[in-house]
């Protein structure tokens, strides 16, 4: 096999930077190869990717030493625009990279840049529409498309220019189950002989597929080899800021022999070497959920927008209760954030009635309810604006007539909540994606509302601060507050939530406690969901636990014991 | 948000070149300066109508009707107490309104609205794409061209990045209600930092996906979009130009359509 | 004024330009609707608040950049008309300005390219040039306006640049707040972007800036004397703007 990427002695700090991005990084790919680099945010998969095409350091510019070989072309002595001919690449953030107004010219793009005539372009552009499956929508105005769509249009419109190094950059952050499932699915489709995959991806069950993982940890390349090899390390993993498989850390924690890296894999092992004995799934112990004072309450709620034709929401019946733990699940569009901006008055129902403790909430005032219900936004750039973290966290409470000794109380108990005790005079802006997170959810917390609404809490984070992010909320439920949150990431509604709301197309399609909701997995599919490997192996064994430390004590207290080899 | 008044017909209008949709456009503006005497801008602005008809796209101008009247009305109430004219009607305290600056008035009130349904003759009838691809034809340089066509495809997301921006402070309690000027841009600016943040950690993105995707300000390319000049578009910018031909005769060597002669 | 087109050879200026423009065109629709002061001309500009941020930081992109943004405005408002012409210009110069006078209007300007919150002279220099920049667009949006016949040029005039000055001033804390992270963290201050070094001080610029002052008193308060009529006034500042303008 020849090789198709040579990283040879790759080190690079961006300019006015002290921490180098990548230290001495070697090694290669071969032609037609799927390789898979992970790691923590901040581990420089990004500039990894980015050395392939002279972004780095032609574009991103710093201290470079060593150089990167891509299909016989020197990165770092080329210009990007050559470089595009060996090496195409889909950058994170997929809104950022679509120039044209529709999807045809999107992809003709790349196209008209290398000069190809009119008829090779038509040719093209229908053959690679095809392949990422977005063929029917030829001459939709790109802004109209969905998160997953756009980002299948991202690819294509690079594979439409036939480079034989494709990179992409976390393909599947921030879409939903549904589009990350297409998009795995076109990974897939998308290897041959002749083109070289390189995916960036946070996600351990994503690896299982590839015949190479790079590890990098501080910029520093820790190992690299197959799947089987790297995956099965689950220290090695977890100390990379990556969620170990579900499969490997229950063998691992139960001492069975065996290292399966998907859940057929392990059923199949469990079942041959007589792992447990056959069981019957039983009657689970079903978890009470909450009965506190109700506090959110929607009767026959239904919500059509301005714009739309159909309903967004179709008659709505929910009661939330006090100090619950909620999570909403569904794909985009299903409705979810529709549903949660009814609950504190930012969309007022078309029909039926949204009830905060048990009062309409057109008969709150402006400044009253902000004090019941929190909403903390998905994005945190779209809320800071303030030049430091304190003043940040004090524009909610001041706004809403707060001063002195209460408002000094309520910021600091804020900032303690959220770990940024220390931060008050840090500019905002400057703060890593976990940290901006945290100060957009202090800012709201600051206020102390009964019920705080998180959408989408953990995109774009890896899983060390997704853990921190939720071990907070946990730590603000304990201490009476109601928590709900918008998720796509199964496992944290898995691990988190004691009440699961399943929603598509505008109605509630299941809601009961987590544990039930998640046994259930003809209702999730029929959202098009899928639990994690985790608890699809605990539904398949017949266990109650909804983590793997309770998995692993349940199953012990069975005293099953291996057979004897 | 979907923001364009496109208006998907298959009319002759609509299978026009680019290039002759702009040139027509511009030719009607300058026919529209050619009078200013009400009945002649009536009507260019009928022709105008019966072009908007035959696009089968009256109902866009429909959708503007309230921006068409309140521009109408507007003229035709200020102008008539700043141009000076012979036939006094009313004089109060130095302000003085004469039949001929009413007159004046009337017809500035038509050709501002001329000048829009024109304008919207053209949105109506032509893409986004093809306008921005006319220009590239009409000699645009394309990085001009190309930050034009960003810059459409980009205003509707971060129209959307707005109305949540104002979601998530509105929800945090901010009253964007305001009476006067000032506190209406005073409320903004919680707004406006977030907005500007947000889009511009856009902006290295989009510059690395462009140079990676070939792009080079000053290089050759291909077009995908070829419009096909047609004998109809010679015929259409053809009948505009003796229009306009005709129309400056009348003025010039006529004096037809002036109310107020020395202005436009 | 050479790199209002040099910086079209430049990817990251280009992008610039398409972002400041997307910016302000979405703002100019979001809010074209809630209060037209004279509609189809101008209007309550909250968007106002961009240009001094946008020349300042961006430089030639801003200008670009609003000069575009202000054209779209118009697209998606459906008040694509003759004015618009002259809107391009005079959104241009209100990004052009900012940073083509704030090292040249000397003594005013201390010719040093920087925004330090904390300097008085810094403060000064902002809102003398927040004002001349929005007479400088308002005087030849204006001109260009009464001669086709859409608005009396003394009325339009002044409502655009009292519009454009007030916008400009609250701009202060948009500028103060992304100034650090646009320089240092995003990289986008535009001297640093497209590797200019010396900034463009010298006789022949000063004249061009004070002439482009002087373009902008006159615009504006010159109807008062007696004698001059509106007219004449509105076409002798508009002159001296452009021809100021191309010295810079």
């Amino acid at each position: 096999m020849t090789s198709s990427i040579v990283f040879d002695h790759l080190s690079f700090s961006y300019q006015n930077t002290t921490a180098p991005a990548l230290q001495d990084i070697s090694g290669e790919m071969s032609r037609g190869s799927f390789t898979m680099v992970m790691g923590h945010s901040g581990a420089g998969k990004s500039t990894l990717c980015c050395a392939i095409n002279g972004l780095v350091p032609r574009f991103l510019r710093g201290d470079y030493v060593g150089r990167v070989m891509a299909e016989g072309m020197e990165a770092g002595k080329n210009s990007v625009p050559d470089m595009a001919r060996a090496v195409g690449i889909v950058l994170q953030d997929f809104e950022a990279q679509l120039f044209s107004t529709n999807v045809e010219l999107e992809m003709a793009f790349g196209l008209e840049n290398q000069c190809l005539p009119k008829a090779a372009m038509e040719e093209r552009i229908h053959a690679y529409l095809r392949v990422v499956g977005l063929e029917e929508l030829l001459r939709r105005d790109t802004a109209t498309l969905s998160g997953g769509q756009k980002q299948r249009l991202a690819i294509g419109s690079v594979l439409a220019m036939e480079p034989p190094v494709l990179v992409m950059d976390e393909p599947t952050t921030d879409i939903d189950p549904e589009g990350r499932h297409h998009i795995l699915s076109l990974i897939r489709r998308l290897r041959t002989q002749e083109r070289t995959l390189v995916v960036t991806d946070l996600d351990a069950e994503a690896a299982v597929q590839a015949d190479q993982i790079w590890l990098l940890r501080d910029g520093q390349l820790l190992a690299k080899g197959r799947p089987a090899e790297i995956l099965t390390d689950s220290s090695l993993i977890e100390s990379c800021g990556i969620r170990p498989l579900a499969t490997i850390a229950l063998f691992q924690e139960m001492n069975w022999p065996g290292q399966p890296l998907t859940v057929d894999a392990a059923l199949a092992e469990i079942e041959n070497q007589g792992l447990l004995r056959p069981r019957r799934p039983e009657g689970r112990n079903i978890s009470v959920l909450n009965h506190g004072k109700v506090i959110l309450e929607t009767r026959n709620l239904s919500y059509q927008y301005p714009a739309g034709s159909t309903n967004a929401l179709n008659d709505i019946d929910l009661i939330i209760h006090e100090g619950d733990f909620v999570a909403m699940l569904g794909q985009n569009g299903s409705g979810k954030t529709t549903l949660a901006k009814h609950f504190n008055g930012l969309l007022k129902p078309t029909t039926g009635y949204m009830l905060v403790r048990g009062r309409r909430v057109n008969s709150y005032r402006r400044d009253e309810l902000p004090r019941e219900v929190g909403y903390v936004f998905q994005n945190p750039d779209h809320q800071i604006f303030a030049p430091t973290v304190g003043e940040e966290v004090s524009f909610g409470p001041r706004i809403l007539g707060m001063d002195g000794k209460t408002l000094e109380r309520n910021i600091a108990e804020a900032l303690d909540a959220t770990g940024l005790s220390g931060f008050e005079d840090k500019n905002p802006f400057l703060l890593n994606r976990g940290e901006r997170q945290r100060v957009a959810v202090a800012s709201i917390l600051a206020v102390k509302p009964a019920v705080i609404i998180l959408d989408e809490p953990t995109t774009g984070l890896d899983y060390v601060h997704q853990l921190d992010t939720m071990e907070m909320l946990k730590r603000l439920n304990q201490l009476g507050h109601t928590i709900i949150v918008i998720t796509h990431a199964m496992w944290i509604a898995e691990a988190y939530a004691r009440r699961s709301i399943l929603m598509k197309e505008g109605r509630i399609l299941l809601d009961g406690p987590t544990s039930e909701v998640f046994s259930d997995e003809t209702m999730l599919a029929a959202a098009s969901l899928a639990p994690s490997d985790l608890i699809r192996l605990r539904n398949r064994l017949g266990l109650a636990a909804m983590t793997l430390n309770d998995m692993v004590k349940e199953l012990k207290s069975e005293a099953v014991s291996p057979r004897s080899f | 948000m979907n923001l364009t008044f496109y208006n998907d017909r298959a009319t002759w209008l609509h299978r026009l070149d680019p290039r002759t949709k702009i040139g027509g456009v511009l030719l009607i503006f300058v026919v529209c300066l050619c009078f200013n005497h009400p009945l002649f801008i009536a009507g260019i602005l009928a022709s105008v109508l019966a072009i908007f008809t035959a696009a089968k796209s009256l109902k866009v101008l429909w959708k503007l009707r309230f921006l068409l009247v309140l521009l109408f009305v507007f003229s035709v109430v200020l102008w008539p107490f700043f141009i000076k004219g012979k036939t006094i009607l009313l004089e109060w305290h130095g302000l003085e309104v004469s039949r001929e600056s009413l007159l004046y008035g009337l017809a500035m009130g038509l050709r501002l609205t001329t000048f829009v349904s024109a304008g919207l003759l053209l949105l109506a009838t032509t893409k986004n794409e093809e306008i921005t691809n006319g220009l590239i034809r009409l000699g645009i340089p394309y990085p001009v061209a190309f930050a034009l066509a960003t810059a459409i495809r980009l205003a509707p997301t971060f129209a959307d990045a707005g109305a949540t921006i104002v979601q998530a402070q509105v929800s945090r309690g901010l009253d964007l209600d305001s009476k006067n000027i000032f506190g209406r841009f005073k409320r903004f600016a919680p707004l406006s930092i977030p907005i500007f943040i947000s889009a511009m950690r856009y902006t290295n993105f989009l510059a690395m996906a462009l140079e990676s995707k070939g792009f080079r300000p000053d290089a050759p390319r291909t077009s995908y979009y070829e419009p096909q000049t047609t004998g109809r578009d010679w015929l259409v910018l053809g009948s505009l130009t003796l229009i306009l031909a005709a129309c400056l005769y009348m003025r010039v060597a006529l004096h037809w359509g002036i109310i107020i002669s020395g202005r436009l | 004024m050479q790199h209002a087109l040099l910086m079209w050879k430049n990817t990251r200026m280009i992008v610039l330009t398409a972002v400041c423009a997307a910016i302000y065109a979405a703002t100019l629709i979001a809010f074209k609707t809630v209060v037209p002061i004279i509609p189809g001309v101008t209007e309550v500009r909250v968007a106002g608040v961009f240009p001094m941020t946008f020349g300042f930081l961006f430089g030639p992109a801003g200008a670009w950049g609003l000069a575009i943004g202000n054209v779209i405005g118009d697209i998606f408002g459906g008040t694509l008309s003759p004015v618009s012409i002259a809107g391009f210009i005079g959104n241009f110069l209100m990004g052009y300005l900012p940073y083509a006078l704030w090292t040249t209007l000397v003594p005013v300007s201390s010719g040093a390219y920087v925004w330090d919150a904390k300097s008085v002279r810094n403060w000064l220099t902002y809102i003398v040039i927040a004002f001349i920049s929005g007479a400088a667009a308002a005087v030849v949006i204006g001109a260009f306006a009464d001669a086709i016949g859409m608005v009396p040029y003394a009325i339009i005039s002044k409502i655009i640049t009292i519009n454009n000055f007030i916008g400009s001033l609250i701009g202060i804390l948009l500028l103060t707040a992304v100034f650090d992270v646009t320089k240092n963290q995003l990289r986008l201050f535009w001297p640093e972007v497209m590797d200019v070094s010396a900034a463009n001080t010298g006789m022949k610029a000063s004249f061009g800036a004070w002439l482009v002052a002087a373009g902008c008193i006159l615009g504006v308060f010159g109807g008062f004397v007696p004698g001059l009529s509106w007219t004449v006034v509105s076409w002798l500042a508009t002159c001296l703007i452009m021809g100021g303008s191309l010295l810079l």
